[in-house]
């Protein structure tokens, strides 16, 4: 890898923003995709740094302690899950779908954004996608992983769960191919391995600079094991690019397809407030606002604890916010939608579905899910609050928080269906709430092992825009008048 | 090559004429029409009523969407945008299209009688009068269109006083993102209510959450169609050809590509869920739109809607050949035309009666009657424009101030 450390300095695009005029947001320095002095020196070795030579911190060790603990109690409510059988559950008739189907759908939704960032806003050209694609990524597959273990585990022989695939058996029985439950098999495989594709196929070069950089033979080893025999000469870049854009094309429908797919597990069954057209589109944005929510949630304490403040910029905060902000919207217009047709259906069942959810026992998820969802998130049209870092992670957990009751809402309506007599309470029993705990622990386990052993900011996309840039202002001062008057 | 802007104006003044001319003969059609075939009149206008009122409002989403992002394809079509929907004065399309609702409102009594009309204890639609009644009905047309009005010329107000005073000051572009933010907010939800109220009650029974955003995407794109329709005839004028070059026409190619592909998912979501359900309250609208002849321009537009632009505008040498772009324009307001008849027309029709195809001379006299006075005031208001026809004193607007200023000289000569 060659030095570049002599391209130094002024890497400033902004700089004109002298103190007392008004500053339009893209040309603030703080807005800027990656801080002042970044060169391309700097970015391999902060990031690489972290990996190959700074000590392990105790906050690390801390971390990693108590997610491995959680880790264990998945362990443990699964052990006892199959001793005894999904009884242990507070699933009963009428209520089927308890926290199974709710964390199922919550953990899938929030590995949407690793889909999104890397795919869609590489294709629509966004650079400032760049320094926190790894990370969704990676948290796309860790949640994948965790979504994957519920309905698993809740068909109740989880040993068995490979007759939902549809191979030649010898009972002579196919899955049924008209139910969503089973396309849900296939969407979500797909998904998993693509995303586990798409990530790995981005760390490959920089799995090559670990192990040019690492110093121990074992790391030498492990990373060279792992970067396929990279070696960065002409060709492998170009079949790195055209291989990279193909994956990201693969991955762009199923930012939409994998959520709109779940989305009809509940609207193709006849259910009154389950079975709405807008349900698809809804639920991919809601996927969208979680999974950027989760994100946040886990970038800020990271970029904090870290000091990578000069490669996540305040501009990817604001950024990130803005689309939680427009998903947030997609999903209150969702609600105002089920809420309107429910009446305008003039359906006594649609009706009485909607107003069992409002006003009904669990009214209260339903309120808190507005709060959550809809109420507190407004703030983020301030841009104080999309760029000060406390209000805006506590936002990003209120939108967790209400993402999650809004698959509450959902699945409990099944508590009460058309006659009275079979009218339930679902009430979740210790052992759900330990898988759910559980399911944390995998997925902070495996978030702690990424940020220790593997370059979690992609190295050579961050150099190669801080090239870009270089090079575009060196171009823009060439040419004419482009530097733009900012009045009083 | 390069001409002039005052050329391109008068060629636009020219067009103008032309589309007055072939409105004028399309409003004879249409009053002869009313003379004639009353019954028949009323679903046609409907029907041409609302293949460019989505086009109309697609062009209000555009321009509230762009002055929040300010790519560099949204300044080349503002223009378009603004004279799309109210470009100041009293000739404009969107003041035109909330006169023309008058004659819906008239035949109202026709066009929606199974809600306007006696209920006959039908429980359902008893159920509905809170929301589908006569005065609360028009109370929301006047609302909706006071709504788009308002917004458009307040958005037009400041952009150009940005514009005129040169007044780039963050303050003001602040205030523009900070309407236009949230007039996409209440303008989507006005979008649905107006779509409901014109097009979903003709069927009163029927229901479907996503009804308004199909049609709205149907306009989405066709609005961009007619923009780089236009784009594409005015590059070869001043300022466009200083401007333009291949990457804006691949920006607006994708758009047009990206919003096919949504169009094709949010239609299949409402048809997959329905017809998985099968209940019989909804089942009905795409019974009468699978049912004979109508069943074919279904699978037609899921070959014409989607599959064949989809295969087209993925490569990118449509994108970027501004001549192909053009022609693919062309035909996705041609399909647009398809798409609104196979929403609207069967509406007419009863379930299991609909063997036929129920098209009238009339429906292609109200497409061209009220497209003829729509492009007569939308490229009337391009060729009288105070402003320069780029919008190039957007500070966001990079490298295109000289450009600007060149035109804002032969407009003032």
């Amino acid at each position: 890898m060659a030095d570049r450390s002599h391209i130094k300095g002024s890497l400033d695009a902004g700089s004109g923003s002298s103190s007392g005029k008004l500053t339009p947001s893209y040309l603030d320095p703080d807005y800027r995709v990656f801080g002042d002095g970044m060169t391309y020196k700097s970015v391999t070795d902060k990031v690489t740094d972290i990996v190959l030579k700074l000590k392990t911190s105790k906050g690390w060790w801390l971390g990693f302690g108590i997610s491995f603990m959680a880790l264990q109690v998945l362990v443990i409510s699964i052990i006892y899950l199959l001793i005894k059988g999904p009884g242990i559950w507070g699933v009963n008739n009428p209520s089927m779908w308890g926290f199974a189907i709710i964390n199922f759908v919550w953990w899938i939704g929030i590995g949407h954004a690793g889909t999104l960032i890397s795919a869609i806003l590489l294709l629509v050209q966004q650079d400032w996608r760049t320094s926190i694609n790894r990370f969704a990524e990676a948290m796309t597959v860790f949640a994948v992983m965790c979504a994957g273990l519920f309905p698993l585990l809740h068909v109740g022989r989880p040993w068995l769960a490979y007759w939902m695939l549809p191979y030649p058996s010898t009972m002579g029985i196919w899955p049924q191919f008209r139910s969503p439950l089973l396309w849900d098999v296939f969407a979500i495989s797909t998904y998993l391995t693509v995303s586990v594709l798409f990530w790995y196929l981005g760390l490959v070069p920089d799995l090559a600079t670990l192990r040019d950089r690492a110093v121990k033979k074992a790391k030498k080893v492990i990373y060279g094991f792992l970067a396929l025999g990279w070696r960065g000469s002409a060709k492998h870049w170009d079949r790195f690019t055209t291989a990279y854009l193909i994956l990201a094309g693969l991955s762009t429908p199923l930012v939409l397809s994998v959520h709109s797919i779940v989305s009809l597990d509940f609207a193709v069954s006849n259910l009154p407030g389950w079975h709405t057209t807008i349900f698809p589109p809804y639920f991919v944005a809601g996927a969208v606002y979680s999974g950027f929510a989760m994100v946040l949630t886990v970038m800020i304490p990271v970029r904090h604890v870290f000091g990578l403040h000069d490669i996540l910029t305040l501009r990817h905060l604001n950024n990130m916010s803005k689309v939680m902000l427009a998903m947030g919207l997609v999903v209150a217009y969702g609600y105002a939608m089920e809420a309107f047709f429910a009446f305008y259906s003039g359906g006594q069942y649609e009706i009485q579905a909607f107003q069992n959810r409002v006003f009904g026992p669990y009214g209260w998820s339903y309120w808190a899910l507005i709060l959550c969802n809809v109420a507190i998130p407004q703030l983020l049209w301030f841009r104080r609050f999309r760029v000060t870092l406390v209000p805006l992670w506590m936002i990003s957990n209120i939108i967790n928080i209400g993402m999650w009751l809004e698959r509450y809402v959902i699945v409990i309506t099944l508590t009460r269906d058309f006659m009275t007599s079979s009218w339930g309470y679902y009430v979740p029993t210790i052992w759900d709430w330990s898988l759910y705990l559980g399911t944390f622990g995998l997925f902070f386990t495996c978030t702690f092992l990424f940020i220790r052993f593997l370059p979690m900011i992609n190295v050579f996309e961050m150099r190669e825009l801080i090239h870009h840039v270089k090079h575009h202002e060196h171009h823009d001062k060439a040419g004419h008048g482009t530097e733009v008057e900012v009045s009083h | 090559m390069n001409r002039s802007s005052t050329e391109l104006r008068a060629k636009y003044a020219a067009m103008s004429r032309t589309a007055m001319i072939a409105g004028l003969i399309g409003v004879i059609g249409l009053v002869v029409g009313w003379i004639v075939e009353a019954d028949k009149f009323y679903q046609s206008y409907i029907f041409g009523y609302a293949y460019w009122i989505t086009i109309t409002l697609g062009m209000i989403g555009w321009m509230l969407l762009h002055n929040m992002t300010a790519g560099k394809w949204g300044f080349t079509i503002r223009r378009f945008l603004q004279a799309g929907t109210f470009n100041g004065g009293f000739l404009t399309p969107l003041l035109l299209m909330a006169v023309l609702i008058i004659p819906i409102i008239i035949g109202s009594g026709e066009l929606y009688d199974k809600w306007m009309g006696a209920h006959d204890g039908d429980h359902v639609l008893e159920n509905k009068t809170f929301y589908l009644n006569e005065p609360f009905w028009y109370a929301r047309m006047v609302f909706y269109f006071l709504f788009w009005i308002f917004l458009t010329m307040t958005l037009k107000r400041l952009l150009n006083r940005e514009e005129r005073t040169l007044d780039t000051s963050f303050s003001n572009m602040r205030t523009i993102q900070r309407l236009s933010g949230g007039g996409l907010v209440l303008f989507l939800l006005t979008v649905n209510f107006s779509m409901t109220d014109w097009m979903m009650s003709l069927e009163p029974h029927w229901f479907s959450t996503i009804y308004g955003v199909i049609l709205l995407i149907g306009g989405v794109i066709s609005a961009i169609a007619l923009c780089i329709v236009m784009t594409v005839s005015s590059s070869k004028y001043a300022p466009f050809s200083k401007y333009l070059d291949t990457k804006t026409y691949h920006d607006l190619g994708n758009l047009m590509f990206a919003l096919t592909v949504f169009w094709a998912y949010v239609s299949f979501s409402q048809y997959i869920i329905i017809w998985s359900a099968n209940l019989a309250e909804e089942a009905g609208w795409y019974l009468k739109r699978t049912e004979g002849i109508n069943e074919y321009i279904g699978y037609g537009l899921l070959v014409f809607h989607f599959i064949f632009p989809f295969l087209v505008l993925i490569q990118r040498k449509w994108k970027r050949d501004p001549n192909r772009l053009k022609r693919m324009a062309i035909y996705i307001l041609a399909v647009h035309f398809i798409d609104i008849f196979w929403q609207i027309k069967p509406a007419f029709q009863r379930v299991g009666e609909a063997s036929g195809l129920n098209i009238h001379w009339l429906d292609f006299a109200a497409v061209l009657g009220i497209g003829g006075l729509w492009l007569w005031l939308f490229l009337g208001g391009l060729a009288n424009m105070k402003e320069p026809l780029l919008p190039a004193h957007d500070p966001r607007m990079k490298g295109a101030k000289p450009i600007a200023d060149e035109d804002l000289a032969t407009v003032n000569a």
